[in-house]
This record gives C-alpha cells, structure tokens and sequence, in this order.
C-alpha cells in the first residue's frame, strides 16, 4: 500500500512539474526546417506548432548570425513579432500571441550567414576531384523540448550530392531521406524529443563533375572501344569454329 | 592456378560475341552512369557503385576481361569515380570469406595430399554411383542431410569441395567431360542454398526472419513449423534443379557408360589398401573442424571460448602445417590467389550496392513502381516471392535482405489487407535462394573454384531454377500453404 502511495505521489509530481513548466516556458509540438541556398548563405523556412506560455509567449530556437525576414500566424493571433530574449541563459526568438496557453502554428521565415560555406571534403586517399563538403547544425536553444522536428537541407542547384557524412547511414533504421522537393533535391532528418541544448547536424558532401573530364572520358572510352572492337576483329571472323574441350585446370592439378 | 576465365577456343558463338563486345559495351555502360544526373533518392557514391556493379556484371558475364582482371578494376573504379571509399573497398580483401577461402583449399590440399579426400570420393562412387546420375543425387542428399547439423552454407560447400573434385576427376571431367563438371558444381552450389530453406536453423539469416516476424507480428514460427512448409518446397526444387541441369548440360557419357567407368574406379578403390597414417592425421583435423563447426552454439559452455566459422577453418588450416600433426608443406598449399582477388572484387560491388542506400532505393522504388497494393492477392504474392526471390541480385548479404525485405513486406501486407505472415513467410523461404553469381554467396565462390563452370551457365541455370522454385511456392500458396494455414 505505502509503494502505491509512493509511486502515485511521485507520478503525480512529474504531471505537476510538466505541466508547470508548459505553464511558464511553453510547448514546441513540432518544428520544421527547411533549408535552402542564396549563394553561401542560407534562406530557411520554419514551420512551427507550438502552445503558449501562460503569458502568451512562444519561446522558439535562435539562429547565430541571422535575420528574421519574414513571419505570419499561421493559426492564432500574434501580437508581437520576434525579440531576441535570453532564457536559462540562451538566446531564444520570443513571439507574443494575444491567446496564453492555447496552440498556436507559425511560419517564419530566417537569412542565416554561411551555411552553404563549403570546404573541401576530407576524403582519403583516391576520389574524383572537387568534392566539396557543407555542414549544417540545428540546435535547440530554447528552454524547452522540441517532440518532433523535421529538417530538409537542400542540394545547391547544379550540383550533385556526393554523398551524405551526418546522420551516419545505420542497416537498422532509416537515418536520413533523400527526396525531391520542387526543384530542390533535399536531405531529409527527422528527430523525436530533441532537448533544450541538443543539436541535428547535418554533413553532407556535393560535386559537380566538370564537364571537360567527361568529354575526355567519353573520347577515350569512344577510342578504347573501337580499338578493341578493331584489334579483337578476328574473334568475328573464327564465329562458326566448334568449340574446343577445355580442361579445367583445378581439375588437371589433383 | 584456377581457370576462372576460359580460353577463346572453347567458346560457343554467342559467348564469342559477348566477349566481343563486353568491354566495349561495359566501358559505355559506366560513362553513362557517370554522365546521366543522380536519380532522386540515392547519392552520387549511389549511382556510381550501381554503374561499376553494372560494369562488372558485364564483364564477369561476357568473359570480356580474365574475371580477376575485372575485380581489380572494380576496386579501383569504386574508389576513384566515388562508388565507395578506398579503405573500404580494399578491406574487402580481408573479409572472413576471404580467409575462409584460403584456409578451405588449405584443408582440400592436405585431404588430397594425405589421400584421404580421393578414398572418400571412391567410397561415395562405389557405394552410391552406379551411374553419374545417381552420383549427382547422392551429393544432393548429402548437401540436405549435412544442413541439419552444420549452420553455414559457407562451411558446407567447404566441406564437400574435395569430395566433388575427386569425383570429377575420377569421372575424367579433365577429360572433356566438361558437362559433368559443370552439374557437378552447379549442382553443389544449388543443392547447398536450396536445402538450406528447408531449415530454419542452416543458416543465420533466416532465423533473423523468424526473430523479426515475430517482433513486427508476433507470430512465432517454430523450427517444426518451418520445416513442414519449407522442405516439401526445397526437396522438389532439388529435383527441378536435377533435372533442369540434366536438360542444360547433358554429359557426353550415357547412363549405362557409367558402369565400365564404376569398375574402374572399385579397383581402384581396392588398391588404395590400409588407411595411412597421414589419411588419419587428415581426418583427424577434418573431424575436429566438422565437430567444431556444428557445435558453435555450445563453444562457450565447453571451452570457455566462441570460434567462429572463420576462425575455426583457420585453426584447422594451421594445423595441417603443423610438426607430428600436419602433413602440408606452404608450397604444397595450392590456394588460387586469383579467386581471391575476384571474390574481393565481387564483394566490394555487391556490399557497396548496399552500403550506398542503393538496393534499399532499388527494392523500395520496385515495389512502388509495381503498385503491388492494388493488385489480387494471388498476383501480389506472385509479384513478392519473385522480387524476394531474385532480389539477391542486388543484396550480397542474406542478413541485410532480411532485416530490409521482412519489414518492408510486413507493411506492404498490412496495407494491401491481408495477413503479413501470408507474404513475409513464403518470402522468407527465399533468403537462401543466392544461387544466380559467384558472389551472391560464399558457398558459390567457393564451388566457383573448381572452374568447372562459366558466370553464364551458372546465371542460366539459377534463374531457371529459381523460375521452378517461383511455380512450386506459387503452386503451393493455393494447396500446401493453404492447408498449413499460412495462405488461408
């Protein structure tokens, strides 16, 4: 009896703590993320499904040398636009909704420096020349858990995807997808319960064959091909001769 | 060494054209790759490991280039175009079938040398071959009988290669016979998968399927339960496997001819005399890497230590070397270094397919291409046991088919509304089905060695086989399933 009387007040404090901090800090139910190139900076798209802080406040993550372009409620009333605020000691992007702790959706639009900043890829030893590398983090700085976050970073245009570093691909589970997404092929990263301070790196690696090697290649391959297709000639000229009885040498060594 | 590629001579019109023109087509098969953009879904390393696997394919099919050849430009294409990264393709040499291989023609040497392996063989021919066809049965009763005790298709066929040599050579398959080789290998090879799906427990993979039904359904599948649906299927695939090879490769000497030769081979049985001590030594070692590899469940409880298969035929290798035990000498060890490069080179292709997200992406789009959801069940069953059947074409691993092709038919079940142990157990018997190229499985690599047969005739005979098998588990979906209750 004195366990059951445990276990409930100790479930009953864990209820009560969580619904506390949604009280105060807020929920983030989902968060979306997508990614895409203006030359070496990026543009990202951010789609959110959140619940207010009983003061009607919306605590979402912050971008480190960025700008917020553009942002609308998608559902709910928003009062204020973004403040750069610090929570628990980290920058947070905080938007004022007139309606506290009700669920509210929003779309915001952000200009990130350098994220598409490549380097050359660190591949050993042979490899085709100019693979570059492009990394991209996103971390959960604000005060609470994100439960679902979906990322897309997308390819540069022209480019191939060479291949992708982070998440590391797993035989056991889908790590990562690749999709087409309009005109942009994208990495797709999706995460469950991503905690305040945790982070989603992405790595991936990008090429674009030179158009140049591929027509030495060609020519080469078109030169290789006849030359052989001349040298081997007589094999076309022996096509009727029956075939011969080969002794299979392993057999011949026993 | 080895002939893994076969002189100009001995080739018929058709393999003369493909040798023609194999390199030519295979060099702009893999510039195409190079050149078309990356499909949706795979990465640049993606396409270009499907462009060299592709590139190989050819060559290893048309003969175009000496098979070790192609392999050796296989890791280097993988490793400069992008296919895969150097170390990994490289490491492939140093694969654990790699070693198994060198340490299995270790084992075949000293059985050859001590004698031991050709007084097997004789004993086999004059007690089972009247003629070469009831040979040819025996040894697939031996490869069905010998999966109920020893869990790796690997060490099976490791196993049953000096006894198949010595039965070729005892038939003159050095000779001209070359027919008989050809079923003699090829028959092995099919005989070792086939009987394998018989038994939930001959090899790992399949009991990963079970483990994975019963985690994804929770239906348990019992090894009694596996056996009754599955060995009715193997055993008459044998027997279409015995007969389409019959059809195939028919060898020169008739039924009866066998007869004369059998005499032969009983005088020459009788003259072997008394066992040598060296044939005891070999047996010893043999009997010891057999009890060895049988009880791999219990080594822990018995030694303390686990060996694995590798590790096992390693010891054993090593001890024919040894001084009072061992009876080889290194130079009287005759490993086929050429068979190791090709079988480095077919591992690095088919393993990148599937390191790359590739025979994921290839699997995955089929099934979506086919638009199995809104087809009868019968058609979709069809349609699955033929993709889980020759999906091995791209999935080296039996274990990475699995752990993708269970759960992803699991779903495709659910959503077509039907029961998934209806699609995923019948699909399941077909892990084993890995009998098409050399590199599908190491049981195959290691009954390539023999040279006996080409990539082609083995191709040509395993997808006729596997066509049989596909109407056999089709047939039985409406009767034998059926009245297990996986079907109703």
């Amino acid at each position: 009896m004195k366990k059951t009387i445990k276990y409930l007040s100790a479930g009953s404090l864990i209820l009560v703590a969580a619904s506390i901090q949604a009280t105060e800090l807020g929920e983030i139910l989902h968060y979306s993320e997508n990614i895409q190139p203006v030359d070496r900076d990026g543009e990202i798209n951010v789609t959110v499904t959140g619940v207010t802080n009983d003061q009607g406040l919306l605590y979402l993550p912050s971008y480190e040398d960025s700008s917020v372009s553009a942002y609308s409620a998608l559902s709910g009333k928003l009062a204020k636009g973004p403040k750069v605020t610090s929570v628990h000691g980290r920058e947070v992007l905080a938007y004022q909704f007139s309606e506290p702790n009700s669920e509210v959706r929003l779309q915001q639009t952000l200009f990130v420096e350098d994220v598409y900043k490549t380097k050359k890829a660190k591949i050993k030893y042979s490899q085709p020349g100019g693979v570059k590398r492009i990394s991209y983090a996103f971390m959960n700085t604000s005060p609470v858990t994100i439960e679902t976050y979906s990322g897309q970073l997308s390819v540069p245009q022209k480019t191939e995807l060479y291949g992708v570093v982070t998440p590391e691909r797993s035989k056991k589970k889908k790590t990562y997808e690749i999709k087409r997404d309009g005109d942009w092929k994208v990495v797709e990263v999706n995460r469950k319960q991503v905690s305040p301070g945790d982070d989603v790196k992405f790595k991936i690696r990008t090429y674009s064959p030179s158009s140049a090697i591929k027509w030495t290649l060609w020519s080469l391959v078109v030169f290789l091909s006849g030359a052989l297709l001349w040298k081997r000639r007589d094999v076309l000229m022996n096509l009727d001769a029956k075939p011969t009885a080969e002794k299979p040498l392993r057999a011949k060594e026993l | 060494m080895i002939a893994i590629a076969r002189n100009l001579s001995s080739k018929s019109k058709t393999e003369k054209i493909m040798y023609y023109l194999g390199l030519p087509l295979a060099m702009v098969v893999l510039m195409l790759f190079y050149s078309i953009p990356t499909p949706d879904g795979i990465t640049f390393e993606g396409k270009m490991s499907l462009g060299i696997f592709f590139f190989a394919l050819i060559l290893w099919i048309s003969e175009s280039l000496p098979n070790y050849a192609t392999s050796m430009l296989a890791i280097a294409l993988l490793s400069v175009l992008g296919g895969w990264a150097e170390k990994e393709a490289l490491g492939t040499l140093g694969y654990g079938v790699i070693w198994l291989m060198v340490s299995a023609f270790i084992i075949t040497s000293g059985m050859e040398k001590s004698g031991l392996a050709k007084r097997i063989a004789l004993a086999i021919i004059t007690r089972f071959g009247k003629t070469w066809q009831s040979i040819l049965m025996s040894l697939m009763a031996a490869n069905f009988t010998i999966a109920f005790i020893i869990p790796s298709t690997t060490a099976r066929a490791a196993m049953l290669l000096p006894i198949v040599l010595l039965i070729a050579k005892a038939y003159n398959v050095e000779s001209g016979n070359k027919n008989l080789g050809k079923l003699l290998a090829i028959q092995g090879l099919q005989a070792n998968n086939i009987s394998t799906s018989a038994i939930v427990t001959a090899t790992a993979p399949q009991i990963l399927a079970i483990g994975l039904l019963k985690e994804y359904t929770g239906s348990e599948v019992s090894w009694g339960e596996w056996f009754i649906a599955s060995a009715p299927i193997a055993i008459l695939t044998l027997v279409a496997s015995f007969f389409i090879g019959f059809m195939l490769f028919r060898p020169k000497v008739d039924g009866k001819a066998g007869g004369d030769e059998i005499n032969k081979i009983q005088r020459q049985y009788d003259d072997l005399g008394k066992v040598s001590l060296d044939e005891k030594k070999a047996a010893g070692i043999f009997l010891l890497t057999i009890t060895l590899w049988a009880t791999d469940k219990w080594h822990l409880d018995i030694f303390g230590f686990q060996f694995s298969l590798v590790m096992v035929a390693i010891i054993a290798a090593s001890m024919f070397f040894m001084p009072y035990i061992g009876i080889l000498t290194w130079k009287e060890a005759k490993i086929p270094w050429n068979l190791m490069i090709f079988a480095a080179g077919a591992y690095a292709c088919g393993v990148s397919l599937s390191d790359t997200g590739v025979a994921t992406w290839a699997l995955s789009g089929l099934f979506s291409s086919l638009g199995v959801q809104h087809m009868s069940f019968s058609m979709l069953y069809g349609v699955v046991i033929a993709i889980s059947s020759f999906s091995h074409f791209v999935f080296t691993s039996k274990t990475v088919r699995t752990i993708i092709l269970i759960p992803t038919l699991i779903g495709l079940a659910e959503t077509a509304g039907v029961s998934p142990l209806m699609l995923a157990l019948p699909a399941a018997f077909t892990i084993a089905d890995t009998i098409t190229l050399p590199p599908h499985s190491k049981a195959n690599l290691v009954y390539y060695s023999t040279g006996y047969f080409s990539v082609n005739d083995q191709l040509i005979y395993g997808i006729l086989t596997l066509m049989a098998k596909w109407c056999i588990l089709f047939g039985a979906s409406f009767t034998w399933f059926a009245y297990l209750g996986i079907t109703a």
